[in-house]
């Protein structure tokens, strides 16, 4: 039977610092999936990534288990990428937010682009979401990352932002309508 | 319920939006899910949003994270910090022995991962990591990697053993630091009692002079000499 997360934080508080690179090898993979949607570039999600396991490791005294490891390990990560967006701000959620009448203005925003991995930046299709996705405001994109990336429940992301279920059910309904009005813009058709 | 009266496009009011998305994700109930599809039944917009966010969803899913590249995470519980930490739970009075220790200890550490040896010793507690014999006898060098582990693995086991052996010092240090404040203690005495002594006696002197001088005058007013005042003064 695998070792659960709560074991592996007990034995990491009673000095086995080596047990929690078993929970950083189990939840890297999402914390960076989770990061790179909400910030958009690789690199500063690998940033959030080393950021999030070593704020978690640190405050693990602090981590109470009346909620799942993962909800707060999500939760300390989305508040690296929201302070993240928060210094990257002005260049970054201003100019998006006045793409919509104007493609020139959407691909001054693009700067991080060159940062993305090849493969990435070739494929029209997810740079179209990737940008659809950068434009929506953080706390309906990190929703939207939560529900359609890391196949959370409503009830999981409400336990992550600490916020009713039904706030979460009408946020990702709201994220998933300008989503569609910036696809449906961004591609002539949808 | 809604007629069909709402055209495609037009703002969704119906008031089934919470109800849309649990829908859409699967995450309805069977009570939610079928009341539900009776409103779909009746309600273009619902049904024109239903099918726009699936292509929104398939849209979404055309961005797959290219790689999820290994987290590599320096835990603070550095080498260091696990001394300084020791360092933390001595007295004052022995932290700077114990830190110019430990910054040796450091050092060879350092050392031992940049040429993959891994053995030291710090004038009162030693810690030995590992395989000491091989690197002594010239074994092949390990991976940076492999010594850094060793030695925080090491570090790690060694620590209850050390924190034990070092109580145990510790409290013969405070014997001895003890019996040397004793001796200390009574050197100090003696000596201050010599001191003590010799300016007694030279006072007693001085006084036995003075006495002697004034003995005319002392007979003169027939002062008897046994009451001389400082004559406890040995
Ligand atoms: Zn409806």
């Amino acid at each position: 039977m695998e070792i659960s997360d709560d074991q592996i934080i007990e034995r990491t508080l009673a000095g086995e610092t080596d047990a929690f690179s078993l929970l950083v090898r189990r939840w890297e993979r999402p914390i960076y999936g989770l990061s790179l949607r909400m910030l958009g570039r690789d690199e500063d999600a690998r940033d959030v990534c080393q950021e999030t396991f070593l704020a978690a490791f640190r405050n693990l005294r602090k981590f109470r288990g009346d909620a799942k490891f993962s909800s707060w390990l999500y939760r300390i990560a989305l508040n690296a990428c929201h302070s993240r967006l928060r210094k990257q701000n002005g260049l970054y959620e201003q100019s998006i937010d006045q793409e919509d009448d104007d493609g020139r203005k959407f691909e001054l925003a693009d700067t991080g682009a060159e940062n993305l991995p090849d493969r990435l930046h070739r494929d029209r299709r997810a740079e179209l979401v990737r940008k659809a996705l950068q434009a929506l405001p953080p706390e309906m994109r990190q929703v939207i990352v939560m529900k359609e990336y890391e196949e959370l429940t409503f009830v999981e992301i409400a336990e992550v932002l600490q916020i009713p279920v039904s706030t979460v059910k009408s946020r990702v309904y709201t994220g998933l309508q300008q989503m569609r009005a910036r696809l449906e813009k961004m591609r002539g058709a949808l | 319920m809604n007629s069909e009266k709402n055209r495609l496009n037009a703002p969704n009011d119906c008031g089934r939006k919470e109800d849309l998305v649990a829908y859409l994700y699967d995450e309805a109930g069977v009570a939610e899910r079928a009341s539900f599809e009776r409103h779909l039944d009746g309600c273009a917009a619902c049904r024109n949003e239903l099918a726009a966010f699936g292509r929104v969803r398939d849209e979404l899913s055309a961005w797959q994270a290219p790689f999820a590249p290994r987290v590599e995470v320096a835990l603070p519980r550095s080498r260091w910090d696990v001394l300084r930490e020791l360092i933390g739970m001595f007295p004052v009075w022995v932290r700077g022995a114990a830190l110019a220790g430990a910054a040796a200890a450091m050092l060879l550490v350092a050392l031992s991962i940049a040429g993959a040896r891994v053995s030291l010793k710090n004038g009162d507690f030693a810690i030995s990591f590992g395989k000491a014999e091989n690197a002594a006898t010239g074994a092949p060098a390990v991976e940076a990697e492999q010594v850094e582990r060793l030695v925080q693995n090491a570090i790690a086991s060694e620590r209850d053993r050390i924190e034990r052996q070092y109580s145990v010092q510790l409290a013969s240090f405070k014997d001895q630091l003890s019996a040397e404040h004793q001796a200390k203690l009574q050197a100090a005495s003696a000596d201050h009692q010599e001191k003590l002594k010799a300016v007694q006696a030279e006072l007693k002197r001085e006084i036995q002079r003075a006495n002697r001088q004034n003995a005319s005058i002392r007979s003169f007013f027939a002062m008897d000499d046994s009451n001389d005042p400082w004559g406890d003064v040995r």
